[in-house]
């Protein structure tokens, strides 16, 4: 069986105008041999701080990004053959997003119904009234009520609206969604229904994710196998509990180690009871 | 886009007049020929006479009415103002989104050909054009048009390539939307708004240089009227009759304002403008009070020697219907050398309380009750000179972006020392030697060189150190920090904290830690409080909370983080944060809390002293059994 | 910021190039004959054709364009195709006028623009902010040439205050030089100043909401302290693009009020040039004003420069 996706010594470099005439370069490396692949179904996560490289390699694998060497495979075919410049169909039903910011990510002059709908306008050979009525089921499988979809993306909340921009990348059945830190805007509370609800939607149709975060707990949970990025380098990668429970790397053992304990016996009060002893 | 801008625009009352008069002069332009009392090209032997009864506004050197003239001469100021902005529309918005969408070549050789056009004033390129085409109004207008079209070519692309960045477009490409589709469905009506507000100032423009280009005599040529052309005329006779410039200089002037007026309004109400003045807050506090329950507390029993001590708070902020308490009665205290964490999710009131304590509350945002005490004394009570000598002295604050909170424009050597200087004698020299000792202090490598960097020279971590040694120049005995370590990596957040607690020990420092991340809470502070929606519902030292939480929402915040949790799903909590209109009777918490029973909702639920520092706002506190971690 | 200015000199020249070439073709390809035009009703094809030859007007265009690029580089704008007269000399005689006018105005629109913003910024909303708003808005729809008028007119020539019209140039008289400028530069500052103003305004208040605001107020600044050294810095980032851009649009403007003063500055020789097909002399005039508006636009940049150190870098 291929892997749904396969990215390959992937190499991403910005080249930013210097200088008063703009004609002198410096080049910034964001991504720096980066491989790993994902099979149907499966959940990677892509941790590192900012800055290392995780939102390029995801706009890599959109399509919205080429690579300055190496590749991303989609389904054993080269992302930059398919991609959003290319504007082939099949690639866009098959590869979908949801971005940080769901504010940003839905256009503010666009009813959320008719949002929801444009992709299957492009990708799907439905009806103008197949397309509404599929983008209301849509709304229902997100856990929103379909009346929502007459208002615009400034009427309702932030966890509503990341509903919104799940249900928009699930509408053509794609096998494979990036996340990249969908839920990292969002309070714990929101957090937490977004998570399930993106775990039930993946049991329901059994796509994969590329879940791109910054926070290590929220990576653990949803993800099978992990990736561990710094620098643009890609520092380990393995199933997911053995990445936590036994970091091989220096750099993750030290990015594990400073996410907060929330046990209370582990922080200032141990200290302090050390320090009066 | 809806109705909420038209609304904003009418309530504007400069934007109401500006449109109100612009329908005029179009009213007076259309009915010129009934309503002007004579012909406006018939000459008389009557002269330059003045404003009078025969001729409401007089006549001119040749015997004509001159309120004809005018009324006819609106007329051509209209179509001149129309013609040039529609030129102005019809190339450079198509172009400009051509440019800025494509970009590449196309993209360089039209910029470098605006950038020349723009280089010379508008006025002489009208002029040059003018030298090709020939003189006359429509040469003009199609001059002015061009003109204005090289700017909309500009304005367009710079839109067009800010909105190219945005997720919405990424997204409608993701969605597999043709280009030109997404240029005209998703770029287009974004820049709507822009561009109509340009528009009516390029309409105003195009007045005024029409009249310039007549009044110069290469525009409408004489004996067709405009506005120019009158004052011209009139310039001529202004010995003979000082009256004779003014219906047309002042046509002109109350038109091109009230385009201006509706333009500013047009912007603001799109919600693209930049400077509304903010309202005043209105200092109706009585009556929302009767409507949002505030909290006293009785229940929470006040910390031995606490350095600040805020009692029953409320804080309220301008709403459209009246203000709403965001704070409702809280009480907090703390003590020289402990961080007291104040937990909660967003909107819980957590930011208003700490800039209360500093007076730093933005405008439309009011203490409404309550005290906040310093040392025994209430910090309302003191003037705005004394609040000054308290701030940054005795209380330090640090804020969530550190980037943003250092001035861009000093260098962060300068804007440490600047505390000292404020506050002591220290000379210049004196200030800048400490400000390298404080850098030196929370661990900012090369103190000496980074001293005289501009804070877009340091990364946010570094950033961080250095606000948090500006706020610990003059050695205060409190520091408030308003989440400030949110905008951090992990590892920067580890180490922000950790001298944190250093400085803490090293000062005997009080802290008050402001966070929504309850592991911060759980490893930094001695005792916490946990706000939700304006109160605060659970109070006691960190051990208990996080063993053994006494109020729902606690319990539920500690299980829903993907650590805390056992198994596949996470435990959620429905619903989301009221909001602050949403507030009713009863227990806030009630619409999402598990063991919500009726007698929860029927009135204010008290927060209930457990000994000690700890407390909850629960009325089954002792009754339901809660799990944690 | 060496780098800055040099970088703006050197992108200026292919600037001018090509602004003088899109107005030299547009008047050569774009007009009718000039010989022509010139020639008026005694047009005949013979005349045509030989004042064609004086005038170098038969030879390709490309090679008119070099030959005019190449003169012009050396200071040599030809000679006007009305009154024989070099335009080069005619234009320095004229230039010193428009350019004290509007450096006057410049001037004028800076200092009142800038005040007013501070003066209406420091309280938003109160009743100087919104008389000065409105004042503002005011300014900027009066004509400059109606504000020239109303000046000439009431404190020159009424009041006799100040000259109300002619021009002595400084070399002759300092002092009357000042003076003689006095009712123009407000004539032109005005609007100027009402446009300045209204953006140093919104730019102050933008950057008072601005995080390191509330820093500076948090560490015990005085609110005079927080205006002066932390917000005007910062909003005159934005403004002193607004400035070059006003500076570029009064050099525009100066053309009209020097006419409503009778000052013998660039518009006595457009004017007429535009109305005659003068295209030496027109075009000399947009290729020196764009100099001007280049030169103050890097002044511009250098003071962004010193504004915003993020440039500096
Ligand atoms: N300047 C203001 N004008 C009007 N409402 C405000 C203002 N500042 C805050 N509010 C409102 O007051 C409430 C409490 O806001 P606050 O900023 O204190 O929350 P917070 O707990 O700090 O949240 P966060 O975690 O997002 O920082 C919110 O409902 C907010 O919308
Ligand atoms: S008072 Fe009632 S509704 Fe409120 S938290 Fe306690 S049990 Fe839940
Ligand atoms: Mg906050």
């Amino acid at each position: 069986m291929t892997a749904l996706l396969e990215v390959d010594d992937l190499s991403v470099t910005f080249r930013r105008r210097v200088g008063a005439l703009g004609l002198r370069h410096r080049e910034m490396r964001a991504v720096d041999g980066v491989s790993f692949d994902i099979q149907p179904g499966e959940t990677f996560g892509l941790v590192g701080e900012s800055g290392s490289g995780k939102s390029t390699t995801g706009r890599v694998v959109l399509g919205l990004l080429g690579a300055t060497s190496g590749e991303a495979r989609f389904e054993g075919r080269p992302i930059a053959e398919q991609g959003t410049s290319r504007g082939d169909k099949a690639f866009h039903a098959g590869v979908q997003a949801v971005f940080q910011d769901p504010l940003a990510s839905l256009n503010p002059t666009m009813k959320l119904l008719d949002a929801i709908a444009e992709p299957l306008r492009w990708l799907t050979s439905m009806s103008a009234r197949e397309r509404s009525h599929r983008a209301s089921e849509l709304l229902e499988m997100v856990g929103l009520d379909p009346t929502l979809g007459d208002r615009y993306p400034h009427q309702i909340s932030g966890g509503q609206r990341q509903r919104v921009a799940i249900a928009r990348a699930i509408a053509p059945r794609p096998r494979l969604v990036v996340c990249d830190e969908a839920v990292s805007a969002l309070d714990v509370s929101t957090q937490a229904q977004i998570i399930n609800l993106l775990q039930d939607l993946q049991d329901q149709l059994g796509m994969a994710y590329l879940f791109i975060a910054h926070d290590l707990d929220v990576v653990r949970h949803i993800s099978d196998r992990i990736g561990v990025l710094c620098r643009g380098v890609m520092v380990e990668q393995g199933d997911a509990d053995q990445v936590y429970d036994a970091p091989k790397h220096a750099y993750t053992r030290e990015l594990l180690a400073s996410v907060p304990n929330p046990d209370p016996h582990a922080g200032r009060q141990r200290k302090r009871k050390e320090a009066l002893s | 886009m809806n109705e909420s801008w038209r609304h904003r625009f009418v309530r504007d009352p400069f934007a109401l007049g500006g449109l109100i008069l612009l329908l005029l002069v179009l009213v007076a332009a259309l009915a010129a020929p009934w309503l002007a009392p004579a012909d406006p090209d018939t000459t008389s032997s009557d002269l330059l006479l003045g404003p009078g009864a025969g001729h409401l506004l007089g006549t001119d050197q040749h015997g004509r009415d001159v309120l004809s003239r005018l009324l006819f001469a609106s007329r051509t100021a209209l179509m001149a103002g129309g013609e040039a902005v529609g030129l102005a529309l019809v190339i450079g918005v198509p172009l400009g989104l051509i440019v800025g969408y494509f970009g590449g070549w196309w993209d360089r050789i039209g910029m470098r050909i605006v950038d020349a056009l723009m280089a010379v004033p508008a006025l002489i390129i009208a002029f040059a054009i003018i030298a090709v085409l020939g003189p006359g109004l429509t040469n003009a207008m199609l001059a002015v048009g061009l003109l204005f079209a090289v700017r909309m070519i500009r304005l367009v692309r710079g839109i067009v390539l800010s909105l190219r960045e945005e997720l919405y477009v990424d997204a409608a490409r993701l969605g597999g939307a043709p280009r030109f589709y997404v240029m005209g469905r998703t770029i287009l009506p974004n820049m709507l708004g822009p561009v109509i507000v340009q528009s009516a100032l390029y309409f105003s423009a195009a007045l005024l240089i029409e009249a310039m280009l007549s009044f110069l005599g290469v525009g409408v040529q004489i004996p067709n009227a405009t506005w120019g052309s009158m004052l011209a005329e009139a310039r001529a006779e202004q010995f003979n009759q000082p009256f004779l410039p003014f219906p047309p200089a002042i046509a002109l002037t109350v038109t091109v304002l009230a385009l201006n007026f509706v333009a500013d309004g047009l912007r603001d109400s799109l919600g693209k403008g930049n400077a509304k003045s903010p309202r005043k807050p209105r200092r109706r506090a009585a009556a929302a009070q009767a409507t949002v329950p505030v909290t006293s507390t009785a229940g929470l029993a006040a910390v031995d020697g606490a350095e600040l001590r805020i009692r029953d708070l409320v804080i309220s902020v301008a709403a459209p219907g009246g203000p709403l308490p965001a704070v409702r009665g809280v009480n907090i205290d703390v003590r020289r050398g402990e961080i007291v964490g104040v937990v909660g999710e967003s909107g819980s009131g957590k930011s208003l309380t700490a800039l209360s304590i500093m007076g730093l509350l933005a405008p439309g945002v009011s203490v409404t009750g309550g005290q906040v005490l310093h040392q025994q004394v209430d910090l309302a009570s003191l003037s705005d000179k004394q609040m000054r000598s308290i701030r940054g002295k005795r209380i330090g604050m640090v804020f969530q972006e550190p980037l943003s909170a250092l001035n861009p424009a000093m260098t962060v050597g300068a804007q440490i020392a600047e505390t000292l200087r404020i506050h002591t004698k220290a000379s210049r020299k004196e200030a800048l030697s400490r400000a390298v000792e404080l850098l030196d202090r929370v661990g900012v490598p090369d103190p000496e060189a980074r001293a005289k960097d501009f804070p877009h020279q340091f990364s946010g971590g570094m950033a961080q150190r250095a606000v948090i040694a500006m706020a610990l120049a003059c050695e205060p005995e409190l520091l408030i920090a308003d989440e400030p370590t949110t905008a951090l990596d992990v590892t920067t957040q580890k180490q922000v904290l950790d001298l944190l607690q250093e400085l803490v020990d090293e000062f005997d420092l009080g802290v008050l830690l402001i966070t929504h991340d309850m592991g911060i809470v759980a490893e930094t502070c001695d005792r916490a409080y946990v706000m939700y929606a304006g109160q605060v519902v659970e109070a006691g030292d960190v051990v208990g909370i996080f063993t053994r939480p006494r109020h729902p929402y606690t319990a539920a915040l500690l299980r829903s983080t993907p650590r805390g949790a056992v198994g596949d799903r996470l435990p959620t909590l429905p619903g989301r944060v009221p909001n602050l209109v949403d507030i009713g009777a009863g227990c806030t918490f009630a619409p999402r809390c598990s063991f919500a029973q009726d007698s929860c909702r029927q009135g204010e639920i008290p927060l209930l002293a457990l000994g000690g520092p700890s407390a909850s706002r629960c009325l089954l506190t002792d009754q339901i059994k809660m799990e944690a971690v | 910021m060496r780098r800055i200015a040099i970088g703006r000199l050197a992108s200026a020249v292919p600037l001018l190039v090509l602004v003088s070439f899109i107005v030299f073709g547009a008047m050569h390809l774009g007009a009718g004959s000039v010989s022509e035009s010139i020639l008026g009703d005694g047009a005949t094809p013979d005349r045509v054709a030989a004042l064609d030859k004086e005038l170098g007007l038969d030879r390709p265009f490309l090679v008119q364009y070099a030959d005019w690029l190449v003169s012009a580089a050396q200071g040599d704008f030809g000679s006007s195709y009305i009154d024989k007269r070099a335009v080069a000399d005619s234009v320095s005689v004229a230039l010193p006028v428009t350019l004290s006018i509007a450096g006057g105005g410049i001037l004028v629109a800076v200092l009142l623009g800038l005040g007013v913003g501070l003066v209406a910024a420091a309280r938003p909303g109160g009743w100087a902010d919104r008389l000065l708003t409105f004042l503002s808005s005011v300014a900027l729809a009066v004509p400059a040439f109606w504000a020239a008028m109303l000046l000439s007119y009431y404190l020159g020539v009424e009041a006799g205050l100040f000259p109300a019209s002619g021009y002595i140039p400084l070399a002759t008289d300092p002092v009357g030089w000042f003076q003689c400028l006095i009712l123009p530069s407000i004539a032109l500052g005005l609007a100027g100043a009402g446009s300045i103003g209204r953006q140093m305004r919104g730019a102050l208040i933008d950057v008072l909401r601005k995080d390191y605001i509330r820093t500076a107020r948090a560490k015990g600044a005085s609110p005079l302290r927080v205006l002066f050294r932390h917000a005007f810095r910062n909003a005159m980032v934005p403004v002193s693009t607004v400035i070059g851009f006003q500076a570029a649009t009064m050099l525009g403007g100066s053309l009209v009020v020097e006419r409503v003063f009778a000052m013998p500055g660039l518009s006595d020789l457009l004017v007429p040039a535009v109305l005659g097909h003068d295209f030496p002399v027109v075009l000399a005039i947009v290729v020196v004003t764009a100099i001007a508006v280049l030169a103050i636009n890097l002044v511009i940049d250098l003071a962004y420069g010193f504004f915003d150190p993020k440039v500096r870098a």
